[in-house]
């Protein structure tokens, strides 16, 4: 893995609104932090992606919008490098996954909690630090109470995760992504069962984050939290059949709302054409 | 490298971290095989409530110098010497009435002519044990007990003889008392253990190694089951942790508390329940080392074939008791059928077994046992491999 110092022209951006604060692993604004190329992966019998390429920029927020079944999950599984696909290739931050390095810089949360229940949500941080290697002793602990503080935990630190309410245990999960100070958070469905205060509130979070430089990939069906994202792709049956910014989408369909225009550019793909 | 030491020991102190929340867990573990071995202890000891044996003595005996010698009488002294609680019966058919009945487990018919009999040089005829018989384990314990009274006999009558007969040989008694007592009697030595060696101590090895692979197995696999459906596995899997790390911190965790188990139920199988350890207690607890790690492993890789709680539990008829069976824990090896032995060779239990029993039992050390230790050492690496394997599967 190499750093890659930022070049004259490119400074501007980052000192801006969305400075990053990730040290020397910084690279080009405009270089792709994903890479997705000619996507192909089956179950048995079912195509989960089919042909899809994907490519997401530094600092951006990316909504995955599909509904179920439509691969956005698979996707992001083989962007974190959990499935290998049967062809194509998955470059992060320039580099093929699944890689140790690539890992280090990426954090990943799913609609579950996925966290140990009879521990506490400090211990559970503990733990996920030290897998990732996020310094020992004073710095493991500054860095623990600093992502609990970062998603509003620091009071419930000590509760074990199996006696939090529904929406603390997502912020914890949550915490648990962020905990080794990723540069792409891959988020899968985070706010499904949620309710629509704590979503707002854990898009507040999201958007703290990316204004720090974060790039973001979030699935979801909520067609509102697909209006936050900076772009947008629309999924069906394993295919990208459309994606741009919100407001282009809705345009290009002519549709006041992201939902008809999901529908409008899915009955498009159906009748064949791509774009 | 220290990394990779970093994360193992992250994993192995996360297991410990939660086992210790989990305090039902911990008594299950550590209290759980002391009490079965206890009350094992209580049943096995040979120190019971002796059987009831019923003795009709029809023998009329003989004249001998004037005084009358019943040779029945003896008989039924001896009996009681070995142990058995003596019933006296007027009359055999009473006797066989009871032992076809199953109110006594067996009898003992001493015939009109047994002392005349064995004057004359004649042996034991017309002597008969009646066994109740559905009972293969007192069947012979009691027939063992009456071999020994009768064996007993001949020496017993002769000191007799000559502390009642009047000096000068009365002409009843016979004129060689070779024949009633040959003067020859085989030698049995004991390589190990020894005549007083208890059933326990023979048993015990076989249960140490069976405790300490049941908990830690099925400990392992609802531990990694739970790591795949909760969705942790997906966070480990996407963090810099290596696959191998994972195993390798599971062995670490679950072995930590499967040793401090196995040396619980060591150190109480010998010094509380007196259970023989002609050994070392290091070399036991290398062998229980070797074994603990193979159930952590064979956890790991079985848990991928349970989807819940309950398919884990179905681990025991399919895992567990076929190394119950034919680990020789119960029956030796060396008396099973062809096929079953090459299955017995397939199960680390086998080698468990063998090298606990050789160094309790016999006081061998680990160079002794080499070859079962390699055994085992060969099943760490295959299910290292195969559970990681199995990881990868998962991801694929």
């Amino acid at each position: 893995m190499t750093a890659r110092e930022p070049g004259p022209g490119e400074l501007s951006r980052m000192t801006g609104t969305k400075s990053g604060g990730h040290g020397t692993q910084s690279s080009r604004p405009e270089e792709a932090v994903v890479a997705a190329e000619g996507l192909f992966k089956t179950f048995g019998r079912t195509r989960a992606l089919h042909g899809l390429s994907l490519t997401v920029r530094r600092g951006e927020k990316y909504g995955l919008v599909g509904p179920n079944g439509s691969g956005k999950t698979t996707l992001i599984r083989a962007v974190v490098g959990l499935i290998v696909p049967d062809s194509g290739t998955v470059k992060v931050f320039g580099e093929r996954v699944p890689s140790a390095g690539v890992s280090k810089r990426v954090g990943y949360m799913t609609q579950s909690a996925a966290l140990y229940e009879d521990l506490t949500v400090r211990e559970n941080l503990r733990f996920f630090a030290r897998l990732f290697g996020t310094g020992t002793g004073r710095r493991l602990s500054a860095r623990v109470e600093e992502t609990l503080e970062l998603v509003d935990l620091v009071d419930r630190g000590d509760s074990p995760v199996r006696t939090l309410s529904g929406g603390m245990r997502q912020r914890a999960s949550l915490a648990a992504a962020l905990i080794h100070e990723p540069e792409l958070l891959l988020l899968d469905e985070p706010t499904v069962g949620v309710d629509p205060e704590l979503r707002r509130a854990l898009w507040d979070h999201f958007d703290r984050l990316n204004a720090q430089g974060r790039t973001f990939i979030i699935s979801t069906h909520i067609m509102d939290e697909a209006e936050r994202c900076d772009r947008v792709g629309f999924l069906r049956a394993g295919r990208l059949i459309a994606e741009g910014t919100p407001r282009s989408l809705r345009e290009r369909a002519g549709s006041a709302t992201l939902e008809e225009a999901y529908l409008w550019h899915a009955g498009r793909s159906d009748g064949g054409e791509t774009e | 490298m220290t990394d990779s030491l970093g994360r193992i020991g992250a994993i192995a102190a996360r297991i410990v971290r939660q086992f210790r929340r989990d305090p039902r867990t911990i008594a299950l573990v550590f209290l759980a095989p002391a009490l079965v071995m206890t009350l094992l202890g209580y049943v096995i000891t040979e120190k019971t409530t002796p059987v009831a044996l019923g003795y009709a003595d029809l023998d009329e005996g003989v004249l001998v110098g004037g005084r009358a010698l019943r040779l029945g009488t003896l008989l039924r002294d001896l009996l009681a010497d070995e142990g058995l609680e003596v019933h006296d019966y007027a009359d055999a058919a009473r006797l066989e009435t009871d032992v076809r009945q199953a109110d006594l487990r067996a009898g003992v018919v001493v015939p009109p002519d047994f002392t005349a009999r064995l004057l004359a040089g004649e042996g034991f005829e017309g002597l008969r044990l009646l066994l109740e018989g559905s009972d293969p384990v007192l069947s012979a314990d009691v027939a063992r007990r009456f071999g020994a009274a009768v064996q007993a006999l001949p020496r017993a009558a002769l000191a007799r003889l000559q502390a009642t007969a009047p000096p000068g040989v009365p002409p009843e008694v016979p004129a060689d008392p070779a024949r009633l007592a040959p003067p020859g009697q085989p030698a049995v030595e004991y390589a190990h253990g020894g005549p007083d060696l208890g059933t326990l101590s023979y048993f015990a090895p076989g249960y140490v190694a069976l405790f300490a692979f049941f908990f830690t197995f099925l400990l392992t696999s609802v531990s990694f089951l739970r790591e795949r459906s909760s969705g942790t596995m997906e966070r480990l899997l996407a963090s810099p942790v290596r696959r191998g790390e994972i195993v390798l911190g599971y062995l670490l965790g679950f072995g930590l508390f499967a040793l401090a188990q196995s040396l619980i139920i060591l150190l109480y199988a010998v010094y509380v329940l007196g259970v023989r350890l002609a050994g070392s207690l290091a070399s036991a607890f290398a062998v229980e080392a070797l074994l603990v790690a193979v159930a952590v492993l064979m956890g790991i890789f079985f848990s991928f074939y349970a989807r819940n709680e309950f398919q884990v539990i179905q681990f025991i008829p399919i895992v567990i008791i076929p190394q119950v069976v034919l680990s020789g824990f119960l029956t030796p090896l060396e008396t099973m059928h062809e096929p079953l032995r090459w299955l017995a060779h397939a199960m680390p239990m086998t080698y468990a077994n063998r090298a606990l029993r050789a160094v309790m039992i016999r006081g061998w050390e680990l160079g002794t046992v080499t070859a079962d230790l390699a055994a085992l050492a060969g099943f760490v690496v295959l299910f290292t491999v195969l559970a990681s394997g199995m990881i990868k599967r998962q991801v694929a």
